[in-house]
This record gives C-alpha cells, sequence and structure tokens, in this order.
C-alpha cells in the first residue's frame, strides 16, 4: 500500500495580503516533510475560480517548486484538465515532460475533465463535449512524448507534424492516470490502460467492486500507451495519540472540506447533460443531512483517529484491491499547520510500518 | 468561511404565513421549463439574506411550471429565484413571481410563502418549434421566453433545487423551506432565448442578467412536499435552522 498527500490548496476568507502565499508555503512544508517521512506521493489539483476551495490554478509551478525541495517523494499533476479551451494539448504535453526533467523521472501524469460549471463555463468550454475530449487528447499525449515527431488530425485539435519538446525522463514516458468521480469512469481508466485516482468517498463495498471491475476490464484493455495498473482511492488524515482528539479535529477537517466543496457550482447543477451524472467530491460529505442544521454523518472509513484506528481503516482499503491512498491534510486551514505536521509524523512512525512497500523499506535502509 | 449574503431582513412588508404546508398535494400533469442564467455578484450576494451562501458563479432560474390539474384547478406559475446555500444545501431564494389562478395563489403564499402575485397571462406551451413561456399584466409583456428545438436527454440529467421562500412567520422573518418531489416522464433541452425579462416586476431590480445557459422542459408528476423546516434569514444556517414541530434554538 502506497500513500500520497492530495492538494485543493484551498484558502479560507477574509483574503489578506499574506493569506494565499502563507497557504502555499504550509503546503510546501508539509511535502517536505512527507518526503522525509516515506510518503510516496504528493498530488496537486488543477482548478480555476473556485472561490476558497481551491487557489490550485497552476499546479505545475506548485509542483515543480515540491520537486526542487524533495529528493524521493513523486509529485503528481492530479489532474491536468484535457478541455482544450482550459489547455491545449500540446501544452499539456510539454509542461509535463519539463516537469518530469527537472524533478528527475519522479512526475506522474492525471488527467480529467473539470465537473464545475463555474470552471467550464468560465472559459466557454462545453459540458456535452468534456468526456469526448478528455478522450482523443488522453491518447494524443503518450504519442507527443514517445514519437519524434507527431500529427494529430482530430475533432477537439488538429496539429500538422511538430517534435514536441522536450520528451520527458521516465521512459516510455510518465505513468498516466484518470480522476473517477462519476461512476463508470474506472472502466474508462481501464480500457485506456491507465491509473485511476479516485476522488470520491466510496465505502468498502463500493470500492472493492469498483476495483474488480476496473482489473478485468484492463486485462483486456486498448492501452494509450504505457499501461499504469494501479487504483487509488483518497481519504481524510487527522492522527492524534489520543482518539477523540483524533476523531474531533479529523470530522472537522472533512465537514470543513464538505461545507466548502458545497459552495461550488457543479456542471450538474445548472446544465443538464449526460456527460456529468455525479456532483463529483460532494455527495459523499452532503448526502446524510437532512435539513442545513444537521450535522453530516462522516463518510465511512475516513483515516482518522489514533494510530490503532486508522492501521484498521487502512486495513479495510487495503483488502478492497486499493494500491494507494492520498490524503487530504487539511480544508480551509481549520487545523493548525503544527498539527498537521505532528499529524504526519505520527502517522509516519506508528502506521506507515504496518505498510511496507519495497521503496519505503529501501528508504528505511538508507536513513540507518 | 463562505461569505454570507448582505440581506437582513424584517417582517414589514413579508409576506404572512397561514399555516404551514402540512399535508402533499400531488400535481399528475406537470411540466417545468427552467431558464438558468448567471447574474452579477455584487449586487446578488447584498439580494440574499445573510443566512445565505452565495455560489460563484452567482446565478437565478427562472422557473415556469403548468399544472394541467390540480386541487384548485389549472395553473400556472412563473417564479424567479436566486439560487445559494443554506450550510451545504441547494436552495433557489425565491425572489418572486406570478401565477394566474388566484386559489392557488393563495395557497402558494400562505402555506410556502410563495412571493407570487396573481398575473393576466402566464402560460407555458409546446409549439412545434419549441416551447413558449409568457407572462403579462395590465397589457404588458413581462416575460417572453422561448427553448428553441429542444432535443431529448435522460430526465436523470435535470436536477431541480428546492425553493427557500422569505416570509413573515408568527411576527418573525423566516425563510420557509418549500420542497418537492418529482417524477419527470420526458426531458428536453434546447438553446434559451429571453426576449422580455421584466427583472424588476419578478422582484430582481438590482440584479444584472449575463451568462444565459441552455433551458430545460420536463414533463412529469410534481409533489407538493409539507415543509419540514424553516431557517432564521439573518443567523447562519447552520445554527438557524428549526425543524417544524420542534422549538426554536437558542
Amino acid at each position: 500500500m502506497k500513500f500520497g498527500i492530495f492538494y485543493e490548496i484551498s484558502v479560507p476568507r477574509p483574503w489578506g495580503p499574506e493569506t494565499e502565499r502563507q497557504v502555499y508555503a504550509n503546503c510546501i512544508e508539509q511535502c517536505v516533510l512527507a518526503d522525509q517521512l516515506g510518503f510516496d506521493h504528493v498530488w496537486a489539483v488543477e482548478h480555476h475560480f473556485l472561490e476558497e476551495y481551491s487557489h490550485c490554478s497552476a499546479p505545475e509551478i506548485f509542483l515543480a517548486t515540491v520537486a526542487a525541495k524533495t529528493e524521493r517523494i513523486r509529485v503528481g499533476h492530479g489532474i491536468n484538465v484535457c478541455v482544450p479551451e482550459i489547455n491545449h494539448p500540446i501544452r499539456i504535453a510539454e509542461r509535463s515532460a519539463v516537469l518530469d526533467l527537472v524533478s528527475n523521472g519522479r512526475l506522474d501524469v492525471g488527467t480529467g475533465r473539470s465537473a464545475t460549471w463555474t470552471e467550464l463555463g468560465g472559459f466557454r468550454a462545453n459540458p456535452d463535449l468534456t468526456k469526448a475530449t478528455w478522450a482523443e487528447i488522453v491518447r494524443a499525449l503518450p504519442k507527443m512524448w514517445m514519437n519524434e515527431r507527431y500529427a494529430h488530425d482530430g475533432v477537439c485539435f488538429s496539429m500538422p507534424e511538430r517534435a514536441v519538446l522536450p520528451k520527458p525522463y521516465q521512459k516510455p514516458h510518465p505513468p498516466m492516470w484518470v480522476a473517477v468521480t462519476s461512476p463508470g469512469t474506472e472502466i474508462d481508466a481501464a480500457e485506456a490502460g491507465i491509473g485511476a485516482l479516485g476522488l470520491t468517498f466510496n465505502d468498502f463495498a463500493e470500492q472493492e467492486r469498483r476495483v474488480k471491475a476496473y482489473r478485468k476490464v484492463l486485462a483486456n484493455c486498448d492501452p494509450v500507451g504505457a499501461i499504469n495498473d494501479q487504483v487509488a482511492t483518497v481519504n481524510f488524515l487527522f492522527c492524534h495519540e489520543d482518539a477523540k482528539i483524533g476523531q474531533a479535529t479529523g470530522l472537522r477537517l472533512a465537514g470543513t472540506f464538505g461545507y466548502a466543496a458545497a459552495q461550488l457550482v457543479s456542471a450538474r447543477e445548472v446544465y443538464a447533460s449526460p456527460s456529468y451524472a455525479s456532483f463529483g467530491l460532494l455527495p459523499q460529505v452532503r448526502r446524510p443531512s437532512a435539513a442545513p442544521g444537521d450535522a453530516p454523518a462522516p463518510p465511512p472509513g475516513m483515516a482518522v483517529g489514533d494510530p490503532k484506528h486508522i492501521i484498521e481503516v487502512l486495513r479495510g482499503w487495503e483488502s478492497t484491491g486499493v494500491d494507494c491512498v492520498n490524503f487530504l491534510l487539511n480544508a480551509l486551514e481549520t487545523v493548525p499547520q503544527a498539527e498537521v505536521l505532528d499529524s504526519l509524523r505520527l502517522f509516519a512512525k506508528e502506521v506507515m510500518p504496518h505498510f511496507k512497500t519495497d521503496a519505503r523499506a529501501k528508504a528505511a535502509v538508507a536513513a540507518e | 468561511m463562505p461569505i454570507f449574503g448582505g440581506y437582513k431582513p424584517t417582517s414589514d412588508s413579508l409576506i404572512e404565513i397561514r399555516e404551514l404546508a402540512l399535508d402533499r398535494v400531488e400535481v399528475e400533469a406537470a411540466q417545468t421549463a427552467t431558464f438558468t442564467f448567471e447574474v452579477l455578484s455584487q449586487a446578488a450576494i447584498a439580494a440574499l439574506p445573510s443566512a445565505l451562501h452565495p455560489p460563484f458563479p452567482t446565478y437565478c432560474s427562472l422557473v415556469v411550471r403548468r399544472h394541467d390539474d390540480s386541487p384548485f384547478g389549472p395553473f400556472t406559475t412563473a417564479e424567479l429565484r436566486l439560487h445559494a446555500r443554506a450550510t451545504n444545501h441547494y436552495v433557489g431564494y425565491s425572489l418572486g413571481g406570478f401565477t394566474d389562478n388566484e386559489a392557488a395563489c393563495a395557497w402558494l403564499r400562505g402555506a410556502y410563502g410563495a412571493p407570487i402575485v396573481v398575473a393576466q397571462t402566464v402560460s407555458l406551451i409546446r409549439r412545434h418549434y419549441g416551447v413558449e413561456a409568457n407572462v403579462g399584466e395590465g397589457g404588458r409583456s413581462l416575460l417572453e421566453a422561448v427553448i428553441e428545438t429542444p432535443g431529448y436527454i435522460s430526465g436523470a440529467d435535470v436536477l431541480y433545487v428546492q425553493n427557500s421562500n422569505l416570509a413573515n412567520l408568527d411576527g418573525v422573518p423566516a425563510l420557509v423551506a418549500q420542497e418537492s418531489e418529482y417524477a419527470i416522464k420526458e426531458a428536453r433541452r434546447g438553446t434559451a432565448k429571453l426576449a422580455t425579462l421584466d427583472l424588476a416586476a419578478f422582484g430582481a431590480p438590482t440584479l444584472t442578467q449575463s451568462n444565459l445557459l441552455p433551458a430545460t422542459w420536463t414533463a412529469g408528476t410534481w409533489t407538493y412536499m409539507p415543509v419540514r423546516f424553516t431557517i432564521d434569514p439573518n443567523r447562519p444556517a447552520g445554527v438557524g435552522t428549526r425543524k417544524v414541530g420542534q422549538p426554536a434554538a437558542a
């Protein structure tokens, strides 16, 4: 089982001159510590216009900074929005290759298509078309990286033959993923032979069903490039020696995240389209609340509490067949930075040793 | 923390609730046309009660619903809502609207606090080229809207957000949750055309329409539900929500 940390980079109001800078500094400090502690991935989203919820519109710059300050941890662009109005596919290929080079081959390339009207409408993108543009772009990217020169005549973009430069450091190319929020996208991931970067809080049974379906389809896939057969899921993390403090802080973190997520205008809310059958991250944290004054029930299997509880929870996720759990550490800075760092340290000391990977075993030996 | 609306209402001039809706009212043959458009944010935030959060972009929906049968006889409503969040709940804050049936108007006002009045013409009609919605009063057109060449979509693709109506409940202002259940039998989506929309007549004199989205039309059953909760408009909904039949929070 691998462990990652996952950033929306949410910035609480009021926004003073230092607020955004401080939040970015906190995130970078967490990444540097996570690298030292043996976490496997740092993921950063690409979002635009999402007030408070995510001020992470240029994750490649954030991740390049993280890469420059760390030695081992992989950096994941989670995700590149594969909508031409937002990112031209050539620019995705170029930026990814540069990030892979400057990180010495530590890049994972996430792909996706955005789930909010705030973003799609802001770029005047048509929500009906995003699934198709994603499918076209995700097949073009590996060819841009692997072929000396590349030409494309498609539906969402075309280009005459050119050398897309530079080429990534990892060969044949960095591992590719797709963000999985809508039910069934894990099948799209499997059909393309790329990793399923889960971004919803399923229960154990639903996660197991999705992993099985993914693996079954992957066995007969038409890969876009090099196969990445990993399934990742997302979770909250707050680890504390005192189970009650851990639970209470973790629930506050999850509640704050859900509250912020609810303020977004999803594509599904305003633009009736078969392309958006799901709200994305929101329903899992919103569903159990019957009225505005009711506290929503926490999503199942949250990694919050004391180390013993978190080990049990992660054993549950491991049994579903997921390869990696990515953790949200904070939301709107509701958890003070010192507590976030202490939570990471305690997790690494008490929980991680129960889930060894080859990379972590080597890192431990090297540290000794 | 998400920002709150800037409007702090008093009970003055608000619609008085006679008796909160306690029973379900089901309409078997209902058609609903929804026109959605963004509005400039500064005035929208100012117009929202301070219990609610504005989403971004701020947007409105103009909902025209035709009921071919009901306990009040046939009637059609046209309502303008400014969308918001009550904690993490989606709500459409009702700004104003019209209906063509006096009995239905009295019921919607007295049981739900819906800020609607009777107009001479309120209609929703399917034409060969699309769906047409109109509101007229005193020889003046207040709404002329068309959904052009609507194509079929799945009913599952359409989401209806519940109304939140500002009213005078027992002498104090309250946001009344006007909730519905629906079963969609046919759904279509097409290009929206708003030839006339008198925002001031619909209770939104300060709002400025911007980005117009595709519109939807559906047919099916529509059930008006009993009121489950109300919200103090001047307190955050997380602490100002009161379930009907339970005492107010301290």
